[in-house]
């Protein structure tokens, strides 16, 4: 056994954990952190019946690397955009009794499917049962025929490689529900991690050099943290907001101005040696290796994070693809080309809002609104999906467009509103893209007025579990020792979009 | 798929060192094992001697598989049908259905065909997912193979005789720590590690104690004591030293959900918690500091109100109710409380109650109720605090209305309802509502208070409690700040002696009366007058903004028919003036409408509220002066418009009908007439009238003095005043002059001469104003508290009664009279800045501005002093006394005292056992029992249950001294031994327990994320250490140095510092053991922050101190003692002096001080 320093001014670890005589003990662990990247300290409240962490280990085989997650905050109209209802312009300016459907307000689901976040004694929140016209036309497009609304010109040529759920259902009634559809729980439960933590926690890295769960324009808000954030499974296991800056995307991802590169790479180097050097004294500290490889990867990632996102290695041809030579489209053009390249290196889970926060609440002047905001990401999504056709990474990326719910078919008349829709959980539409879903299809319906999500519907943990079991990860088994999860917080995979 | 890099852990690395490493790997072989084995026992065709061992051999995994799914129902909690599941035996005796099981046959075993069944309405179990095939096949193959138990197959234990229900005594034998931990270890034929260095030991225990390594001479110093007692005497040093409540408050806030407030932080909106909440964490600190024992805490903070009902320190301790507090939904606040109350305190989960009866544990769902129903009658107040201003009361949820940020007094709770009923609700959802079980009441499981002994009792509170005006330290600091406002009146008075008479002023004051008065005469013979009518006139210009003067008339009698409204307008520049009929001046709501607009006269026809142009005027052609009339018809609500130019009378409309919209001002307050100039527009109003049909006056206005000073704005005077509509930037004052410019010189002149006789005059007069109404102010004040007080304590006899009303009569004539004076006062003091304003040069250019502010808050105080005249010639009786605050309920229910009590109780089982756990947890890095918040039967058990039991017994017997733990806990050989060997035989004799569960040795610990960050700057010497306040903003943490514990915690995005966001900051929702990572933002933040770099040059420039010269061993030496508490070892010492060769001296040597920040031994309690 040898405590001599190893003289490159390189790392070499196998040398390093063999000169320590560390033996099976160390390897063992340094290949555990190798896939992991990280390692804690707190050891699980360990129960016989409890599973584990899979911590890279699937379930079943994967058939996605990747999740780009997109999510449209403040709720667009299923109506106006993937879920078009003729009887509304039929029945427009009529209440519900007067149509000769069920008056759905008076259906049962609506109950299940519609809680307000205050109580009832301080608030309750209007139904609105004037039917409100489509703002909007509308037809059957692509080969497969699905009808979309107008304002979708370039997405509505990829139809055919959509996959459109439109029996989704949430149950908060306000904005609240942009954490519901991360998290799975509605406000006044016990909040759980977002899906996106999940998914990072459940898997192994495909490049230690990045952070695996990345975000893209957000949160913007104090209150959607939630949306990103892992609570008990353990910060490590947050989303990570990345600037779409390459000289600064990181917190503190970037070195002192009057180090230079050699002067850091020293200096780390010695860090490396001074543990190394502890590591005799202390040789089966576990938390010691850790930090020297957490040393190791952080060196790697402060250079291998803004090349990830440098556009410059870009073609016009692409660029324009995107929308970053227009001004409307350039920012949800440039953070779903940064998604499409991080889903290049290897980052499990992409998060990506396009749009500001809550814009998408059309509570009145839906029509400008929706103009507007379709033009701002219909070009881009568009053109992330015909690229990562073109590359050949759709088969193994799953594409999620969502929003936190839909919006009512009647109109919204609080406040004297003559032209907008009000929050909807009881029904909404989704849809996905790539890696194992169909191609060109829609599963599932709203009823003729666009109000409730027929049959079942899904639970937005349906669409946790049917993203995790792209992931190759069984949403019943990915449960947190000590922790109990809910049949609510599993969900169901939704088979039917499956190939 | 398996990632390639996973394989690398195939089996032929599966040897015993990584067995141990990670033995819930095991775990899941054996599971796997056990599933495959069942399967095999399914398809094979084996011989029934084969089949029943089999059987035998699963019956575990279905044990297992009950236990999970079946025995909450079926086993010794409960036993639903009569039947119980925990035995083979109990499932053959069956249960009200009969037999469970047919050996043998699956198929016609009940058991199995109730689990089976594809009816929701047979299936079993009734809530959750069906068993899986899986499952289903386990347990088929083990009943047909004849469902054998196992050779001691046990029933569940009785869920009463569970460990952690049972009171904690002290096992006989055992006098410490150690004994307990070496029976253990000598059991197990493991050798503990010996003691750990003395450097290793403090710099241990000052991480422990105050969460800050030791000073390079406080390591020496304590090195250097050869006292046998060195060590006990550093922890007490320690213990007593105040950080160590500021490090000990972190963790208790970590178990107690400390949250600064939040909801909507960016709007800012507040929903949850409060923003005064960090009264309490103060609170923490001091309690802590002073050692009040755990009960004592935890009394405060579940009812202070009720055991120290004066205490406004012990008050703060329930900001832990309130940390709770959710603006929006107050089941939301009850289901916090009861979950993180049974969690934090008691252990219990209760929480899992909230939606069914528990699972584990003897706790049913009404159980759940009756402990809500102790906090049911809470609400929050908040109350004025010594020394600030009120902070009004507190703020309730209204749908569209922000919550504000209100930083002033202290939030504390009281029973606001008693009677608040607790309704049972189904589902975990508050709308499920079982009004038809009626309320219920408080209560406590009965498996934890068999006698029943906590009953709540009505608690009567003393005065300041429920009238928190009347606390002796407010009144004391109001009384003081009387003192003080009397003292500087006086002292101004003393120093503006009363001027003598200066002839040269009168006489100049005098010629300017005169010049003026003759002027104006002269003006008003040639037909050219200052004014429309008599010598003033409303004068309204609006160059910027918008002036809108409003006047109410609750005097005048109702309008009738025939009465009429007249006046006359001038207007100076042409742009729009309007006369309204004001319907609601409050709303701006309009009844009837005049407007002259860019030539055009404007009305509302009766019936409408649309602009109509119903006559022209032409400006330039000189129709600028007009006399206006309205003729009453109030029968067909309107009235008539005549308007005709002065002096030529043309007539520019003729009773033209104009909309009255039922306008009737003596019966509405809020109705008014207003005038109202818009931006561009300058105009005189003057001689207005109304007049009743027979003739009489009912109301006018002629702007004359001595009700309308010149020069003065007109708000405040004779009823005028400001609508809230008007912008900054237009102008109504009363003037002489505006119909005539040549007549401003004179006048200004005349002003500028009445100016210094003021400026002379007034501060005298204004001092002695102030005097008097300050000595007036404390009079009444203390005539309140008079009355007050004996309104308080009075009982209902006549004598008392008669009492009262003379001395309330005495305090609101006194009240009164201050008010008069203060006003008084205030207004001489505004025409004093008014007048030391108009002395200024033309040419200052401060000067257009002073007069502006003097003219607005003349207007101001003129309009408080009429008010106060006015209420001061109203007869006294009229008035009644204002109380000096807010009353809140007499009495409390004392629910909350009986739970505390109970809580508190030497008999209670759990207390004490889960905070001596807590406290186990932060020195050793690792609890007795695992669950920290589960100590019921599907929690873990405790490692060393007779020492958690004594240690739960030395605390309670210590009077609940945590500081007792502390000492019992630093000053034991477990505690203190070495937490690494080197020593090869040592390693090999302790690997039967590598996760160190028999304490061997002393776990390693990563700093908090907090100790981290004072822990740099703290070897830096920048550590700023101010004690408590307000919470400071996470934006500001790398940059302020005080002590991470007050900068703010909340889930939302903000609510951790950037140092706290990687290095495991609690989740403020729920923390009760934190996670403890370690990621390669670390390692960035270590090495790239400003603040690691500010501490770096800060600490090298302390190592070189005075000696810049300080040889390359020397500065690592001492870089080391100061950063890791130690000496280099030989070869650091080569490895750092060699770096130090590298690169120039400056640049090397904060390279190595970084590096030594980054040094896991840095970052590591060893």
């Amino acid at each position: 056994m040898t405590s001599q320093p190893p003289p490159s001014t390189c790392f070499r670890r196998r040398a390093l954990l063999s000169d320590l005589g560390m033996g099976f003990t160390g390897l063992a662990l340094g290949a555990m952190l190798a896939e992991d990247g990280m390692a804690s300290e707190t050891e699980p409240v360990a129960k016989s019946n409890s599973p584990l962490p899979p911590a890279g280990q699937q379930h079943h085989t994967a058939q996605a690397d990747s999740v780009i997650w997109i999510f449209l905050s403040g709720g667009y109209s299923h109506i106006e955009t993937f879920d078009p209802k003729p009887a509304l312009n039929k029945y427009a300016g009529l209440t519900f009794d007067k149509t000769p459907f069920e008056n759905p307000v008076n259906s049962p689901l609506h109950k299940k499917r519609f809680r307000s976040v205050a109580a009832e004694e301080i608030n309750v929140r209007d139904v609105y049962p004037i039917i409100y016209p489509m703002q909007v036309g509308w037809r059957p497009r692509g080969d497969s025929g699905i009808e979309m609304t107008d304002w979708w010109p370039h997405l509505a040529q990829q139809v055919d490689e959509l996959c459109f759920v439109r029996n989704m259902w949430t149950t908060d009634n306000d904005h609240a529900a942009e954490n519901q559809i991360h998290t799975g729980r509605h406000r006044l439960d016990e909040q759980q991690p977002s899906i996106g933590a999940w998914a990072h926690y459940g898997l192994g890295t495909l490049n230690e050099n990045l952070p695996k769960f990345v975000v893209l324009g957000g949160p913007t808000r104090s209150d959607t943290r939630l949306s990103i954030d892992s609570l008990y499974l353990g910060p490590q296991h947050a989303g990570v907001p990345i600037a779409l800056d390459p000289a600064n995307p990181l917190p503190f991802g970037k070195r002192q101005a009057q180090q230079t590169f050699q002067q850091q790479q020293r200096e780390y180097e010695l860090i490396g040696r001074l543990n190394q050097l502890s590591a005799v004294d202390y040789p089966t500290d576990q938390k010691l290796l850790a930090r020297i490889r957490a040393y190791e990867l952080a060196f790697r990632m402060q250079v291998a994070v803004p090349s990830a996102i440098d556009f410059t290695q870009e073609t016009q041809h692409t660029r324009q693809l995107y929308g970053l030579d227009q001004d409307n489209t350039k920012i949800a053009g440039e953070r779903l080309l940064a998604a499409r390249r991080l889903v290049e290196q290897g980052v499990r889970f992409i998060q990506v809002f396009p749009s500001p926060y809550g814009v998408w609440d059309s509570h009145q002047k839906l029509k400008d609104n929706h103009t507007r905001l379709c033009a701002t990401v219909d070009l881009p999504v568009a053109g992330l999906i015909r690229d990562l056709r073109q590359r050949g990474l759709l088969n193994r990326t799953l594409v999620v467009f969502c929003t936190e719910f839909g919006r009512t078919p009647g109109l919204e008349q609080r406040s004297g509103g003559v032209d907008g829709r009000d929050h909807h959980p009881n029904g909404f539409t989704i849809w996905m893209a790539g890696a194992g879903t169909k191609r060109g299809y829609v599963h599932g319906a709203t009823d003729e007025l666009g109000y409730h999500a027929l049959g079942e519907g899904h639970y937005v943990t349906d669409l946790h579990a049917t993203t995790l079991h792209l992931l190759g990860l069984d949403n019943r088994q990915l449960h947190f020792p000590g922790r109990k999860r809910l049949e609510i917080d599993d969900g169901s995979v939704i088979h039917d979009v499956l190939t | 798929m398996i990632p390639a890099s996973r394989r690398r852990l195939g089996p032929p690395l599966l040897t015993s060192a990584i067995t141990t490493l990670l033995p819930s790997l095991l775990l899941t072989i054996a599971t796997t094992t056990t599933t495959a084995s069942a399967a095999a026992a399914q398809t094979s065709d084996s011989p029934a001697a084969d089949t029943r061992t089999t059987a035998t051999a699963s019956y575990p995994a279905v044990k297992a598989l009950l236990k999970e799914r079946c025995f909450a129902c079926h086993g010794s909690l409960k036993q639903e049908a009569q039947l119980r599941l925990d035995t083979v035996a109990a499932m053959q005796t069956g249960g009200s259905d009969g037999p469970a099981i047919t050996p043998g046959n699956a198929l016609t075993s009940h058991l199995f065909q109730r689990v089976s069944s594809s009816d929701p309405a047979i299936r079993m179990p009734p809530e959750g997912r069906p068993l899986e095939p899986a499952q289903l096949q386990l347990l088929e193959a083990w009943l047909n193979a004849g469902s054998t138990p196992t050779a001691s197959d046990l029933p569940e234990p009785d869920p009463l005789a569970h460990w952690a229900f049972q009171p904690p005594s002290r096992q006989p034998g055992f006098s410490s720590i150690d004994d307990f931990v070496s029976a253990k270890l000598v059991a197990s034929k493991l050798t503990p590690l010996p003691p750990a260095d003395k450097q290793t030991l403090l710099r241990r225990a000052c991480i422990d104690l105050i969460g800050l390594p030791p000073t390079p001479q406080e390591l020496s110093d304590f090195l250097n004591n050869p006292a046998p007692d060195a060590f006990p005497q550093a922890v007490n040093r320690l213990l007593d030293d105040p950080r160590y409540g500021e490090r000990w408050a972190r963790h208790w806030m970590d178990v107690w959900r400390y949250a600064d407030w939040y909801g909507r932080r960016h709007v800012p909106d507040v929903w949850n918690s409060a923003p005064q909440i960090w009264r309490w964490r103060d609170w923490i600190v001091h309690s802590l500091n002073k050692d009040h024992g755990y009960d004592r805490m935890l009394q405060e903070m579940l009812a202070a109100d009720e055991f120290r009902p004066g205490d406004d320190q012990a008050a703060a301790a329930t900001g832990y109710l309130i940390r709770n507090w959710y603006a929006l939904n107050p089941n939301d606040w009850m289901r916090n409380i009861v979950e993180h109350t049974g969690k934090a305190f008691l252990g219990l989960t209760f929480n899992c109650a909230h939606c069914h009866d528990h699972k584990y544990d003897p706790i049913a769902q009404t159980d759940y109720f009756r402990f809500r129903a102790f906090f049911e009658p809470l609400y929050i107040r908040q109350d004025q605090w010594p020394g600030q201003a009120d902070p009004g009361p507190f703020q309730d949820y209204d749908y569209g209305k922000l919550r504000t940020i209100q930083r002033l007094g202290i939030v504390r709770v009281f029973d606001k309802h008693p009677d608040a009923p607790t309704w049972f609700y189904t589902g975990g959802d508050e709308r499920n509502r079982q009004a038809d079980r009626g309320s219920v009441t408080p209560g406590l499981p009965a498996f934890l208070n068999p006698t029943n002994r906590f009953t709540p009792q009505p608690i009567q509170l003393p005065v300041p409690a429920f009238y928190p005006a009347m606390r002796p330290a407010l009144l004391a600091s109001k009384r003081t700040e009387l003192q003080q406002i009397e003292q500087t009146a006086r002292d101004l008075l003393a120093n503006t002696p009363e001027p003598g008479a200066d002839p040269a002023l009168h006489s100049a004051l005098d010629a300017a009366t005169a010049a003026f008065s003759d002027a104006a005469a002269a003006a008003r013979n040639s037909g050219t007058p200052g004014a429309l009518a008599g010598l003033q006139s409303l004068h309204l210009t609006a160059n910027s903004g918008r002036r809108i003067l409003q006047h109410r008339l609750t005097a005048i009698p109702t309008i009738t028919q025939g009465t009429q409204l007249r006046f006359q307008l001038l207007l100076l520049q042409n742009a729009h003036v309007n006369f309204q009929l004001a319907k609601d001046v409050v709303k701006g709501l309009t009844a009837g409408y005049i407007a002259f607009d860019n030539n055009n006269i404007i009305t509302w026809a009766p019936g409408s509220v649309t602009d109509t142009t119903v006559a022209r005027f032409d400006f330039d052609g000189g129709q600028r002066h007009f006399e206006i009339q309205l003729n009453f018809d109030p029968a067909a609500d309107r009235c008539l418009l005549t308007v005709h130019t002065l002096p030529s009378h043309t007539v520019l409309a003729d009773q033209l009908p104009v909309a009255l919209s039922g306008w009737n001002p003596a019966t509405q307050a809020n109705q008014a007439i207003s005038i109202d100039a818009r931006t561009g527009s300058a105009a005189l109003i003057d001689d207005l009238h109304i007049v009743g049909p027979d003739g009489q006056e009912l109301y006018s206005c002629d702007f004359e003095s001595p009700a309308f000073a010149a020069g003065s704005d007109a708000t405040g005077s004779a009823g005028w005043e400001v609508s809230a509509f008007s912008t900054p930037g237009g102008i109504s004052i009363v003037s002489a002059t505006a119909a005539n410019p040549a007549l401003l010189t004179p006048w200004q002149q005349l002003a500028a001469a009445q100016a210094a006789m003021d400026l002379q005059r007034l501060p005298h007069r204004t001092a002695a104003a102030k005097l008097a109404a300050a000595i007036a102010r404390t009079a009444a004040w203390e005539a309140q508290l008079s009355a007050d007080t004996t309104r308080l304590h009075s009982d209902t006899t006549a004598a008392a009664g008669s009492n009262l009303l003379s001395l309330n009569a005495t305090a609101v004539t006194l009240q009164v009279q201050a008010d008069l004076l203060t006003a008084e006062a205030d207004l001489l003091t505004a025409e004093l800045n008014l007048a030391s304003a108009q002395s200024l040069p033309a040419d200052n250019a401060d000067r257009s501005k002073q007069l502006e502010t003097a003219t607005a808050s003349i207007a101001t105080a003129r309009s408080a002093a009429e008010q106060a005249r006015g209420a001061f010639t109203s007869a006294t009786a009229t008035h009644s006394l204002k109380p000096l605050g807010p009353e809140y309920p007499r009495t409390s229910t004392g629910r909350r005292k009986a739970l505390a009590e109970w809580i508190t109780d030497r008999q209670n089982p759990l207390t004490a056992r889960v905070a001596a756990n807590y406290v186990w947890l932060h020195h050793f890095h690792a609890p007795l029992v695992s669950t920290v918040t589960d100590f019921g039967r599907n929690g873990a058990p405790p490692t060393h249950p007779e020492l958690l039991d004594w240690l739960a017994v030395e605390l309670m017997e210590s009077g609940w001294s945590i500081k007792h733990l502390h000492r019992l806990i630093l000053n034991s050989s477990t505690w203190q031994r070495a937490s690494a060997t080197t020593n090869p035989q040592l390693l090999a004799a302790a690997a039967s327990d590598p996760e160190n569960r028999l304490l061997w040795k002393m776990n390693t610990g990563r700093m908090e994320a907090e100790v981290v960050r004072d822990s740099l700057l703290y070897v830096a010497g920048k550590l700023d250490p101010t004690v408590g306040g307000q919470e400071l903003e996470n934006s500001d943490a790398l940059t302020t140095f005080r002590r991470s514990l007050y900068y703010a915690v909340y889930p939302e995005q903000g609510g951790r510092s950037p140092l706290g966001e990687l290095f495991d900051a609690p989740d403020p929702l729920d923390c009760y053991r934190r996670t403890s990572s370690i990621v390669p933002q670390q390692a960035l933040a270590l090495t790239n922050s400003d603040l690691v770099h500010t501490v770096s040059s800060a600490v090298t420039v302390q190592i070189l101190g005075s000696t810049p010269d300080l040889t390359p061993d020397a500065f690592i030496r001492q870089a080391f003692l100061s950063i890791l508490s130690r000496r280099p070892r030989t070869q650091e010492l080569e490895l750092c002096r060699e770096f130090l060769q590298q690169d120039t001296p400056e640049a090397s040597r904060l390279s190595l001080v970084k590096a030594l920040l980054s040094h896991h031994d840095f970052i590591t309690v060893h």
